[in-house]
Protein backbone atom coordinates (compact mmCIF):
# COMPACT_ATOMS: atom_id res chain seq x y z
CA UNK A 1 0.00 0.00 0.00
CA UNK A 2 1.07 3.98 -0.58
CA UNK A 3 0.27 7.48 -0.32
CA UNK A 4 1.69 9.64 -2.90
CA UNK A 5 1.10 13.00 -4.02
CA UNK A 6 2.25 15.51 -6.40
CA UNK A 7 1.23 19.26 -4.99
CA UNK A 8 1.97 22.82 -6.96
CA UNK A 9 3.86 25.18 -5.13
CA UNK A 10 4.64 29.53 -5.45
CA UNK A 11 7.27 29.91 -8.42
CA UNK A 12 6.29 27.60 -10.43
CA UNK A 13 7.08 24.70 -8.85
CA UNK A 14 6.35 21.07 -8.16
CA UNK A 15 6.81 18.73 -5.07
CA UNK A 16 6.35 14.84 -5.21
CA UNK A 17 5.73 12.98 -1.52
CA UNK A 18 5.60 9.59 -1.51
CA UNK A 19 5.92 7.19 1.54
CA UNK A 20 8.49 4.24 1.22
CA UNK A 21 6.31 1.12 2.40
CA UNK A 22 6.21 -2.30 1.24
CA UNK A 23 3.43 -4.53 2.23
CA UNK A 24 3.66 -8.18 1.78
CA UNK A 25 1.02 -10.24 3.13
CA UNK A 26 -2.91 -10.57 3.35
CA UNK A 27 -5.34 -7.96 5.08
CA UNK A 28 -4.92 -10.52 8.64
CA UNK A 29 -1.38 -10.80 8.47
CA UNK A 30 1.10 -9.11 7.02
CA UNK A 31 4.82 -7.71 7.15
CA UNK A 32 5.87 -4.00 6.61
CA UNK A 33 9.11 -2.87 5.70
CA UNK A 34 9.95 1.17 4.48
CA UNK A 35 12.50 0.42 1.86
CA UNK A 36 10.76 1.62 -1.82
CA UNK A 37 11.86 4.26 -3.86
CA UNK A 38 8.34 5.42 -4.90
CA UNK A 39 9.47 8.56 -6.64
CA UNK A 40 11.08 8.79 -9.74
CA UNK A 41 12.63 11.27 -12.11
CA UNK A 42 12.23 10.93 -15.37
CA UNK A 43 14.06 14.34 -16.39
CA UNK A 44 14.96 17.71 -14.81
CA UNK A 45 11.55 19.06 -15.16
CA UNK A 46 9.50 15.95 -14.97
CA UNK A 47 8.99 13.17 -11.94
CA UNK A 48 6.91 10.50 -11.03
CA UNK A 49 5.42 8.78 -8.34
CA UNK A 50 3.86 5.45 -7.99
CA UNK A 51 1.18 2.87 -6.10
CA UNK A 52 -0.14 -0.73 -6.29
CA UNK A 53 2.17 -3.47 -7.60
CA UNK A 54 5.88 -1.81 -7.25
CA UNK A 55 8.08 -4.66 -8.77
CA UNK A 56 5.81 -4.29 -11.91
CA UNK A 57 5.48 -0.69 -12.06
CA UNK A 58 9.34 -0.39 -11.11
CA UNK A 59 9.67 -2.46 -14.40
CA UNK A 60 8.11 -0.70 -16.92
CA UNK A 61 9.59 2.51 -15.45
CA UNK A 62 13.35 1.31 -15.70
CA UNK A 63 11.74 0.65 -19.85
CA UNK A 64 9.88 3.76 -19.95
CA UNK A 65 13.01 5.81 -18.91
CA UNK A 66 14.94 4.26 -21.21
CA UNK A 67 12.63 5.38 -23.99
CA UNK A 68 12.86 8.91 -22.60
CA UNK A 69 16.52 9.04 -23.18
CA UNK A 70 16.20 7.67 -26.66
CA UNK A 71 13.19 10.59 -27.00
CA UNK A 72 15.51 13.17 -25.73
CA UNK A 73 18.26 12.30 -27.89
CA UNK A 74 16.32 12.46 -31.18
CA UNK A 75 15.03 15.96 -30.20
CA UNK A 76 18.10 17.02 -29.06
CA UNK A 77 16.88 18.37 -25.51
CA UNK A 78 17.19 18.43 -22.09
CA UNK A 79 13.26 17.79 -21.18
CA UNK A 80 10.07 17.47 -23.38
CA UNK A 81 6.48 17.88 -22.57
CA UNK A 82 5.15 15.84 -19.48
CA UNK A 83 2.09 15.17 -22.32
CA UNK A 84 4.42 13.44 -24.57
CA UNK A 85 6.30 12.08 -21.22
CA UNK A 86 2.48 9.90 -20.44
CA UNK A 87 2.39 9.30 -24.02
CA UNK A 88 5.68 7.39 -24.08
CA UNK A 89 4.90 5.98 -20.69
CA UNK A 90 1.34 4.62 -22.14
CA UNK A 91 2.99 2.80 -24.83
CA UNK A 92 5.58 1.45 -23.17
CA UNK A 93 3.46 -0.06 -20.21
CA UNK A 94 0.50 -1.23 -22.97
CA UNK A 95 3.79 -2.72 -25.38
CA UNK A 96 4.86 -4.74 -22.49
CA UNK A 97 1.62 -5.57 -20.66
CA UNK A 98 0.71 -7.06 -24.52
CA UNK A 99 4.03 -8.81 -24.44
CA UNK A 100 3.65 -10.57 -21.32
CA UNK A 101 -0.12 -11.01 -20.87
CA UNK A 102 -1.47 -11.02 -24.43
CA UNK A 103 -3.67 -9.09 -26.40
CA UNK A 104 -7.19 -8.31 -24.91
CA UNK A 105 -10.17 -6.75 -25.20
CA UNK A 106 -10.91 -3.77 -23.17
CA UNK A 107 -13.42 -5.71 -20.98
CA UNK A 108 -10.66 -8.66 -20.18
CA UNK A 109 -8.17 -6.36 -19.73
CA UNK A 110 -10.45 -4.88 -17.32
CA UNK A 111 -11.54 -7.62 -15.49
CA UNK A 112 -8.02 -9.10 -15.05
CA UNK A 113 -7.01 -6.34 -13.57
CA UNK A 114 -9.96 -6.22 -11.07
CA UNK A 115 -9.37 -9.60 -10.39
CA UNK A 116 -5.34 -9.80 -9.71
CA UNK A 117 -4.81 -11.68 -13.25
CA UNK A 118 -2.58 -9.17 -14.23
CA UNK A 119 -0.32 -6.29 -12.33
CA UNK A 120 -2.57 -3.04 -11.15
CA UNK A 121 -0.37 0.12 -10.48
CA UNK A 122 -1.09 3.85 -10.89
CA UNK A 123 1.54 6.47 -11.98
CA UNK A 124 1.02 9.97 -10.82
CA UNK A 125 3.22 11.88 -13.87
CA UNK A 126 4.19 15.60 -13.44
CA UNK A 127 6.11 18.28 -15.37
CA UNK A 128 5.19 21.02 -17.38
CA UNK A 129 3.68 21.66 -21.02
CA UNK A 130 4.49 24.64 -23.69
CA UNK A 131 2.50 27.59 -23.08
CA UNK A 132 1.40 29.80 -26.22
CA UNK A 133 5.33 30.60 -26.76
CA UNK A 134 6.20 27.00 -26.90
CA UNK A 135 7.96 27.34 -23.79
CA UNK A 136 7.54 24.39 -20.64
CA UNK A 137 5.81 26.80 -18.10
CA UNK A 138 2.54 25.12 -17.64
CA UNK A 139 2.55 22.56 -14.97
CA UNK A 140 0.08 19.36 -15.38
CA UNK A 141 -0.48 16.15 -13.29
CA UNK A 142 -1.16 13.29 -15.56
CA UNK A 143 -2.38 9.87 -13.68
CA UNK A 144 -1.93 6.52 -15.26
CA UNK A 145 -3.53 3.31 -14.36
CA UNK A 146 -3.07 -0.06 -15.59
CA UNK A 147 -7.26 -0.29 -15.22
CA UNK A 148 -7.74 2.18 -17.77
CA UNK A 149 -4.99 0.23 -19.98
CA UNK A 150 -2.55 3.24 -18.93
CA UNK A 151 -5.02 5.85 -21.08
CA UNK A 152 -3.47 9.50 -19.40
CA UNK A 153 -6.25 11.38 -17.43
CA UNK A 154 -5.28 15.19 -16.64
CA UNK A 155 -5.93 16.07 -12.97
CA UNK A 156 -8.01 19.40 -13.09
CA UNK A 157 -6.55 20.47 -9.56
CA UNK A 158 -3.39 21.82 -8.29
CA UNK A 159 -2.76 18.48 -6.09
CA UNK A 160 -3.37 15.02 -6.88
CA UNK A 161 -3.18 11.87 -4.87
CA UNK A 162 -2.38 7.89 -5.30
CA UNK A 163 -3.05 5.29 -2.93
CA UNK A 164 -4.88 5.37 0.63
CA UNK A 165 -6.10 8.76 -0.23
CA UNK A 166 -8.80 9.60 2.12
CA UNK A 167 -7.31 11.44 5.04
CA UNK A 168 -4.82 13.29 2.59
CA UNK A 169 -7.70 14.19 0.36
CA UNK A 170 -9.43 15.62 3.38
CA UNK A 171 -6.23 17.59 4.73
CA UNK A 172 -5.14 18.67 1.37
CA UNK A 173 -9.14 20.35 0.64
CA UNK A 174 -8.99 22.05 4.06
CA UNK A 175 -5.73 23.52 4.35
CA UNK A 176 -3.96 23.43 0.94
CA UNK A 177 -3.49 26.27 -1.19
CA UNK A 178 -1.54 26.37 -4.83
CA UNK A 179 0.71 29.37 -3.92
CA UNK A 180 2.25 28.63 -0.51
CA UNK A 181 5.99 28.33 -0.10
CA UNK A 182 7.73 25.19 -1.23
CA UNK A 183 8.68 23.84 2.26
CA UNK A 184 4.78 24.88 3.59
CA UNK A 185 3.48 22.77 0.77
CA UNK A 186 6.00 19.88 1.08
CA UNK A 187 5.68 19.95 5.27
CA UNK A 188 1.81 19.74 4.55
CA UNK A 189 2.05 16.45 2.11
CA UNK A 190 4.36 14.91 4.44
CA UNK A 191 2.02 15.27 7.01
CA UNK A 192 -0.99 14.18 5.22
CA UNK A 193 1.51 10.81 4.98
CA UNK A 194 2.32 10.89 8.76
CA UNK A 195 -1.76 11.06 9.77
CA UNK A 196 -2.71 8.47 7.02
CA UNK A 197 0.36 6.77 8.57
CA UNK A 198 -1.05 6.85 12.12
CA UNK A 199 -4.46 5.55 11.39
CA UNK A 200 -3.27 3.10 8.61
CA UNK A 201 -0.50 0.19 8.37
CA UNK A 202 -0.66 0.48 4.71
CA UNK A 203 1.18 3.78 4.91
CA UNK A 204 4.60 4.39 6.14
CA UNK A 205 5.54 7.34 8.00
CA UNK A 206 8.40 7.69 6.50
CA UNK A 207 8.98 9.88 3.35
CA UNK A 208 10.61 10.90 0.87
CA UNK A 209 9.97 14.38 -1.22
CA UNK A 210 11.67 15.89 -4.34
CA UNK A 211 10.95 18.77 -6.20
CA UNK A 212 11.78 20.98 -9.30
CA UNK A 213 10.44 24.21 -10.67
CA UNK A 214 10.73 26.05 -14.14
CA UNK A 215 13.96 27.35 -13.03
CA UNK A 216 14.95 24.49 -10.76
CA UNK A 217 16.18 20.65 -11.99
CA UNK A 218 14.43 17.80 -9.98
CA UNK A 219 15.89 16.86 -6.63
CA UNK A 220 15.28 14.86 -3.90
CA UNK A 221 15.29 16.49 -0.14
CA UNK A 222 18.54 15.40 1.72
CA UNK A 223 18.30 14.24 5.00
CA UNK A 224 18.10 17.90 6.42
CA UNK A 225 15.46 18.88 4.77
CA UNK A 226 13.39 15.90 5.56
CA UNK A 227 13.93 16.38 9.51
CA UNK A 228 13.74 19.96 9.34
CA UNK A 229 10.01 18.97 7.47
CA UNK A 230 9.69 15.99 10.10
CA UNK A 231 10.05 18.57 13.09
CA UNK A 232 7.18 20.61 11.51
CA UNK A 233 5.04 17.79 11.04
CA UNK A 234 5.22 17.36 14.80
CA UNK A 235 4.47 21.22 15.07
CA UNK A 236 1.48 21.01 12.92
CA UNK A 237 0.30 17.86 15.26
CA UNK A 238 0.70 19.20 18.25
CA UNK A 239 -1.19 22.48 17.01
CA UNK A 240 -3.82 20.95 15.67
CA UNK A 241 -4.08 18.85 19.03
CA UNK A 242 -3.83 21.88 21.34
CA UNK A 243 -6.15 24.13 18.52
CA UNK A 244 -9.33 23.35 20.94
CA UNK A 245 -8.34 24.18 24.00
CA UNK A 246 -9.39 27.54 24.99
CA UNK A 247 -7.60 30.29 26.10
CA UNK A 248 -8.29 32.60 28.56
CA UNK A 249 -10.33 35.60 28.05
CA UNK A 250 -10.74 38.79 29.94
CA UNK A 251 -13.83 40.82 29.77
CA UNK A 252 -14.03 43.78 28.70
CA UNK A 253 -15.26 45.45 32.44
CA UNK B 1 12.91 47.40 36.43
CA UNK B 2 12.53 44.13 38.01
CA UNK B 3 16.29 42.75 36.95
CA UNK B 4 16.24 38.97 36.81
CA UNK B 5 19.03 36.47 35.84
CA UNK B 6 17.57 33.66 33.61
CA UNK B 7 19.17 30.33 33.32
CA UNK B 8 20.14 29.19 30.18
CA UNK B 9 17.74 27.45 27.92
CA UNK B 10 17.85 24.07 29.03
CA UNK B 11 16.43 20.69 28.10
CA UNK B 12 13.38 19.73 29.35
CA UNK B 13 14.33 16.50 31.00
CA UNK B 14 14.49 14.83 34.10
CA UNK B 15 18.79 14.63 34.60
CA UNK B 16 18.63 18.62 33.56
CA UNK B 17 15.91 19.22 36.24
CA UNK B 18 17.09 17.55 38.97
CA UNK B 19 20.53 19.61 38.94
CA UNK B 20 18.49 23.21 39.39
CA UNK B 21 17.52 24.77 42.39
CA UNK B 22 14.91 24.17 45.33
CA UNK B 23 14.32 27.65 45.20
CA UNK B 24 11.18 29.62 44.58
CA UNK B 25 10.71 31.39 40.93
CA UNK B 26 9.42 31.78 37.79
CA UNK B 27 9.68 29.64 34.43
CA UNK B 28 8.69 29.02 31.14
CA UNK B 29 8.52 26.00 29.01
CA UNK B 30 9.39 26.14 25.55
CA UNK B 31 10.32 24.11 22.07
CA UNK B 32 12.53 23.97 19.20
CA UNK B 33 10.17 24.79 16.09
CA UNK B 34 11.19 23.81 12.15
CA UNK B 35 13.21 26.84 11.49
CA UNK B 36 15.10 26.77 14.93
CA UNK B 37 13.51 29.30 16.80
CA UNK B 38 12.11 28.60 20.05
CA UNK B 39 8.45 29.76 21.25
CA UNK B 40 7.08 29.84 25.23
CA UNK B 41 3.85 27.48 25.55
CA UNK B 42 3.72 27.82 29.23
CA UNK B 43 4.56 30.53 32.05
CA UNK B 44 4.91 29.10 35.20
CA UNK B 45 5.21 30.01 38.90
CA UNK B 46 7.20 27.76 41.75
CA UNK B 47 6.18 29.34 45.19
CA UNK B 48 8.27 26.49 46.85
CA UNK B 49 10.75 24.67 44.42
CA UNK B 50 11.53 25.42 40.94
CA UNK B 51 12.72 22.01 40.87
CA UNK B 52 9.65 20.02 42.15
CA UNK B 53 7.37 22.31 39.98
CA UNK B 54 9.28 21.76 36.48
CA UNK B 55 9.83 18.03 37.48
CA UNK B 56 6.02 17.76 37.73
CA UNK B 57 5.21 18.43 33.87
CA UNK B 58 7.22 15.33 33.57
CA UNK B 59 5.11 13.06 36.13
CA UNK B 60 2.20 11.16 35.04
CA UNK B 61 0.16 13.42 37.67
CA UNK B 62 0.49 16.37 35.21
CA UNK B 63 -2.95 17.27 34.31
CA UNK B 64 -2.28 19.94 32.08
CA UNK B 65 -3.37 18.33 28.54
CA UNK B 66 -2.32 20.57 26.74
CA UNK B 67 1.25 20.67 28.27
CA UNK B 68 1.63 17.25 28.03
CA UNK B 69 0.29 17.21 24.62
CA UNK B 70 3.86 19.44 23.45
CA UNK B 71 6.10 17.40 25.80
CA UNK B 72 4.53 14.22 24.02
CA UNK B 73 5.44 15.52 20.20
CA UNK B 74 8.18 18.29 19.76
CA UNK B 75 11.42 18.89 22.07
CA UNK B 76 10.94 20.97 24.61
CA UNK B 77 13.24 23.15 26.63
CA UNK B 78 12.61 25.54 29.61
CA UNK B 79 14.43 28.44 32.00
CA UNK B 80 13.75 29.60 35.06
CA UNK B 81 14.68 32.98 37.03
CA UNK B 82 14.99 32.20 41.57
CA UNK B 83 12.24 34.92 42.58
CA UNK B 84 11.70 35.26 47.00
CA UNK B 85 9.41 37.61 47.29
CA UNK B 86 5.70 36.24 46.56
CA UNK B 87 4.54 39.42 45.08
CA UNK B 88 7.34 39.99 42.77
CA UNK B 89 7.35 36.55 41.80
CA UNK B 90 3.14 37.08 40.67
CA UNK B 91 3.90 40.45 39.19
CA UNK B 92 6.47 38.72 37.05
CA UNK B 93 4.43 35.53 36.49
CA UNK B 94 1.46 38.04 34.90
CA UNK B 95 4.14 40.09 32.60
CA UNK B 96 5.53 36.86 30.98
CA UNK B 97 2.37 35.96 30.77
CA UNK B 98 1.25 38.87 28.83
CA UNK B 99 4.31 39.25 26.76
CA UNK B 100 4.60 35.51 25.12
CA UNK B 101 1.26 35.15 25.35
CA UNK B 102 1.88 30.98 25.93
CA UNK B 103 -0.72 28.07 24.81
CA UNK B 104 -1.01 26.35 27.88
CA UNK B 105 -1.66 28.55 30.70
CA UNK B 106 -5.31 27.88 31.43
CA UNK B 107 -5.48 30.68 34.26
CA UNK B 108 -4.61 34.20 33.82
CA UNK B 109 -1.84 35.29 36.35
CA UNK B 110 -3.08 37.16 39.57
CA UNK B 111 -0.20 40.08 39.51
CA UNK B 112 0.03 43.21 37.65
CA UNK B 113 2.32 43.93 34.45
CA UNK B 114 5.96 45.21 35.72
CA UNK B 115 8.66 46.54 33.68
CA UNK B 116 10.85 42.92 33.27
CA UNK B 117 13.57 41.41 31.71
CA UNK B 118 13.12 38.46 29.18
CA UNK B 119 16.55 37.40 28.84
Amino acid sequence: MTLGIILFAKNNSIVIVSDKRVTEGTYSMSAHGDLVQKIHKVTERCGLTIAGDAGTATVIIELFLKEIQIELTKRKSKNLPVADAAELLRSVAVEHYTKWYKDMTMKEWVDNVKNNVIPFFRILLTGFDPDDKGKLTKRKIIEISSMRRFAPVNCTVSFSTIGITTIAQYLLYRFYTENQEEDVVAGLGAFCIQETSSQDDGVGDEFQVASFSQDRSFQFYDDDQLKKIKNRCAELKTELQTALFMKPKVKEE
Amino acid sequence: MLKLQWSKLLPLNKEIIESIPSASGVYRLSYKSAEGAVYVFFIGNADKSLKDAILSHLSSSETNVCIKTYLANLQCFFKYAEIKNDEERKNCEKSLYVHYSPKCNINIPSGNIVDVNFN
